[in-house]
């Protein structure tokens, strides 16, 4: 159960590190 | 309350995470802003970035910090770390490999010669932690033994973060004000603070309160039960089926460490713990060598595989494979020691019976407590009427309890291979999923 939660926030974390470096790098090269 | 409360500070814990992990993108973006270049270029930095946030991160993670690791479990807290190393390496490779790919002049940085020293530390942190992810992945078909092991996972990780802050600093971009290079210099601090806690502070704390062994005697299994007293202090008060980093036979200094769980009953007023160690490796197989009156150092309690870190365990369904006997006989010896009569089942798995260590204790605790002890071997002796084979499904349901899996707390202890099948048949059987505890015995 806990390992579950572990890996569904790995997921979380991965997707929102990637959205965030995308859109950082679209807004610095706007 | 006691639970909502470390359900508050996990939340507490994984929105500072993320928080944390986000700010080196966040802070490309305020106060002063270079003059912007094309996308992928910047996507490339902003994954640099995210990187080394991530890094900085690790350190804190591992430093054995009690109030970050009880809302989850050592276990997770290591599983988290295992899982987001690969995705910080990731990270890490992304920012050159996009910048080899889409910039020919980029790949001359390669060439450690002539390319500039801000290129040179880049490459080398590249370096560095890809090596220190290959040793950790394949530490076992590497045989690096564990405690070299752990010495050189902690260099490359200082190494690497090193290399990588000097590489920011050179480079200049994104950090060309004072208060950017004050940001990145807290992210160091704070990763030479979580270094310095766990390899100085601790190490000096448990100095200040050593053990000395009472007792060293050879079980069955190749298991040794271990017993420690407190010298000049008054021990460690810890939950059965909580575990401590031992060092034996060196300074605590040296980081030669190795965590075991308790095996004693966790109300034993004189101070004194002990361990169930099992020879598996380097150092368990020279356990045997200490002596009485040998000193060692303990530092703990950690992790939340007790029954006393829950509420209403009615029920309890103990699972044990091997030398994962050690935490179930902490936490049978401390109900027999509390005259605890909750019904309870332990399923122990074990190759043969002359490995089944414990088994003449067992025998006497079934008989003071509302125990029903199952012995499921491999390979049984001539005329055994037992269970057979390993602890599956179909052995599971026979024991446990008809009157609704809905009481039913289930604590398994053993290999991995073993806790994966138990797990899956407890869910099969309708046991709810958050009263089924796994305990790993390798965090490494």
């Amino acid at each position: 159960m806990r390992h579950r939660i572990a890996n569904w926030l790995i997921a979380g974390m991965t997707a929102a590190l990637l959205l965030g470096a995308v859109l950082v790098a679209l807004v610095q090269s706007g | 309350m006691m639970k909502r409360r470390q359900r508050c500070l996990g939340i507490i814990w994984v929105v500072l995470y993320l928080v944390l992990a986000l700010a080196p993108l966040i802070f490309m973006l305020v106060g002063e802003r270079p003059m912007g270049r094309e996308f992928i270029r910047e996507l490339s930095v902003a994954m640099g970035f995210a990187g080394i946030g991530l890094m900085a991160l690790h350190f804190v993670m591992t430093a054995r910090i009690k109030a970050l690791k009880a809302p989850f479990g050592s276990d997770v807290v290591y599983f988290f770390h295992h899982r987001m190393g690969i995705v910080t390496l990731a990270f890490w490779l992304a920012h050159p490999i996009i910048l080899f790919i889409r910039f020919e002049w980029s790949r001359a940085l390669l060439n450690i010669f002539t390319a500039p020293w801000r290129a040179k530390f880049g490459v080398a942190s590249v370096a560095v932690i890809l090596a220190l992810v290959i040793i950790s992945v394949w530490r076992r078909k590497l045989k690096i033994e564990y405690t070299k092991w752990r010495i050189w996972h902690g260099v490359l990780a200082v190494l690497a973060m090193a290399a990588v802050m000097i590489h920011a600093y050179m480079v200049g971009r994104y950090v060309g004000t004072p208060a950017k290079r004050a940001v990145w210099l807290i992210y160091g601090a704070v990763c030479v603070a979580a270094v310095a806690y766990l390899r100085i502070y601790k190490p000096w704390q448990m100095l200040r309160r050593p053990f000395q062994v009472v007792e060293i005697k050879p079980e069955r299994g190749d298991v040794w039960s271990l017993l420690l007293e407190p010298v000049g202090h008054a021990g460690i008060r810890f939950r059965a089926g909580q575990f401590a980093w031992l060092t034996a036979f060196r300074s605590p200094f040296t980081a030669h460490e190795h965590p075991f769980s308790f095996a004693t009953s966790a109300d034993d007023a004189s101070g004194r713990v002990g361990f169930a160690i099992k020879e598996l490796g380097d150092f368990t197989q020279t356990i045997g060598q200490l002596k009485p009156g040998d000193r060692v150092y303990l530092d703990g309690p950690y992790g939340v595989f007790c029954p006393d870190c829950h509420t209403d365990v009615d029920n309890l369904v103990l699972v044990a494979g091997g030398v994962g006997i050690a935490t179930m006989i902490s936490i049978l010896r401390t109900m027999a020691d509390r005259d605890d009569q909750r019904p309870t089942v332990l399923l122990y798995g074990n190759p043969d019976w002359e490995s089944v260590a414990y088994r003449e204790e067992l025998a006497e605790l079934e008989t003071k407590l509302n125990l029903k002890v199952v012995h499921v071997l491999e390979r049984p002796p001539e005329g055994w009427e037992g269970e057979t084979g390993y602890v599956t499904r179909d052995v599971i349901e026979r024991y446990l309890p008809k009157d609704g899996t809905k009481s039913v707390r289930a604590f398994i202890c053993g290999p991995v291979g073993m806790l994966n099948l138990c797990e899956g048949a407890l869910r099969e059987l309708n046991v709810p999923d958050r009263f089924i505890h796994l305990e790993r015995f390798d965090l490494a």
